[in-house]
């Protein structure tokens, strides 16, 4: 949604200092340049329907075969990035980037095959097929950071993050329905305080237990609530409901932070223990903390 | 590309490499006697 005005000195924005929903926001790297693949086999579709009727079979087979693998590369790179993006992350199940370098192969070979010969087949294949590797690189193809992590826990920590975003985005459709700029942008920071308490929840899922409650029943409750006053002040523009619901809003928000508080001192705790534990280590063995 | 935290860096390998696979297809396509 565009936004006319903002920041410290605008009428009714809130907090200026407080976090926006940009923060931490990565730009991708799943650019332009993947879409050259799609572009640079084109020129088939001419060779096709200027040559007799198989060649132009095996012409269009080998452009559906490029156009599958520029796809296919083109997903795997939003997967890898989406893997590199996360402390915790499983393999993609298809290896997309190396399929891509398959059929970028066979589909030059068929190209080769149909416009040069057999040699030239192998050599187009071949090229293209190392040429797209070395340029994409394989997917990843390790689990990262689950050694040591219960498989069935960080499913249920996946189910109960992905619920949560469902929320999240049903409470961001009703506040954009009511059509209020003070209200989207405090329900907008409210999400930012939400998805900091689901990242930590993702990075350490023992934590899942202490914040279903809040994950769960208090906002779907948060949901209700902003679904209810969008209804209401469609209607009726009415102030005090507006102050009612922006006051849960920074209720809530204010238990959602104290909880991420919560839970992130319990992190804070491990790393003093291991501390402990190393220097108690180092200690025994006779090295010697300068303490100064 | 890194492997490592963060985000994927590219070299210059992996552009040169990127260039020359789009020459490959258009050379592939547009030549070629029909």
């Amino acid at each position: 949604m565009s936004e006319r005005f903002g920041g410290k000195y605008s009428p009714q924005t809130g907090h200026a200092d407080a976090r926006n929903s940009y923060q931490g926001a990565r730009r991708s790297r799943v650019g332009g340049r993947v879409n050259f693949l799609f572009l640079a086999p084109l020129p088939m579709i001419w060779q096709a329907f200027t040559s007799a009727p198989t060649e132009m079979f095996l012409w269009l087979v080998a452009l559906a075969t490029l156009l599958l693998a520029a796809w296919l590369t083109r997903a795997g790179q939003q997967a890898h990035e989406a893997y590199e993006a996360r402390k915790v992350a499983r393999r993609p199940a298809l290896p997309r980037k190396i399929l891509g370098s398959i059929l970028t192969g066979a589909g030059l070979a068929l190209a080769g095959y149909t416009g040069f010969g057999g040699l030239e087949a192998a050599l187009f294949g071949g090229l293209g097929l190392v040429l797209h590797f070395a340029a994409f690189g394989p997917d990843p193809l390790a689990n990262k950071g689950m050694d040591g992590v219960d498989q069935f826990q960080t499913d249920r920590v996946a189910r109960a993050i992905t619920q949560a975003e469902e929320h999240l985005t049903a409470i961001s459709a009703a506040a954009h329905r009511a059509a209020d700029r003070q209200v989207s942008s405090r329900v907008e920071r409210f999400q930012t305080q939400v998805r900091a308490l689901l990242r930590t929840v993702e990075e350490d899922p023992r934590d899942l237990t202490a914040a279903r409650k809040f994950m769960g029943v208090y906002l779907k409750g948060a949901r209700d609530a902003t679904e209810k006053f969008a209804d209401l002040y469609i209607r009726a523009r009415s102030t005090e409901a507006k102050n009612d619901y922006l006051a849960l809003l920074s209720d809530l928000q204010d238990s959602f932070s104290a909880k991420n508080r919560h839970l992130l001192l319990d992190d804070r705790s491990d790393l003093n223990i291991e501390i402990e534990v190393l220097r108690d280590r180092l200690a025994q063995e006779g090295i010697r903390l300068d303490k100064s | 590309m890194g492997t490592g935290g963060g985000h994927m860096t590219e070299t210059g390998l992996q552009k040169l490499a990127f260039a020359l696979l789009v020459l490959l297809m258009l050379y592939a396509s547009t030549f070629g006697a029909a």
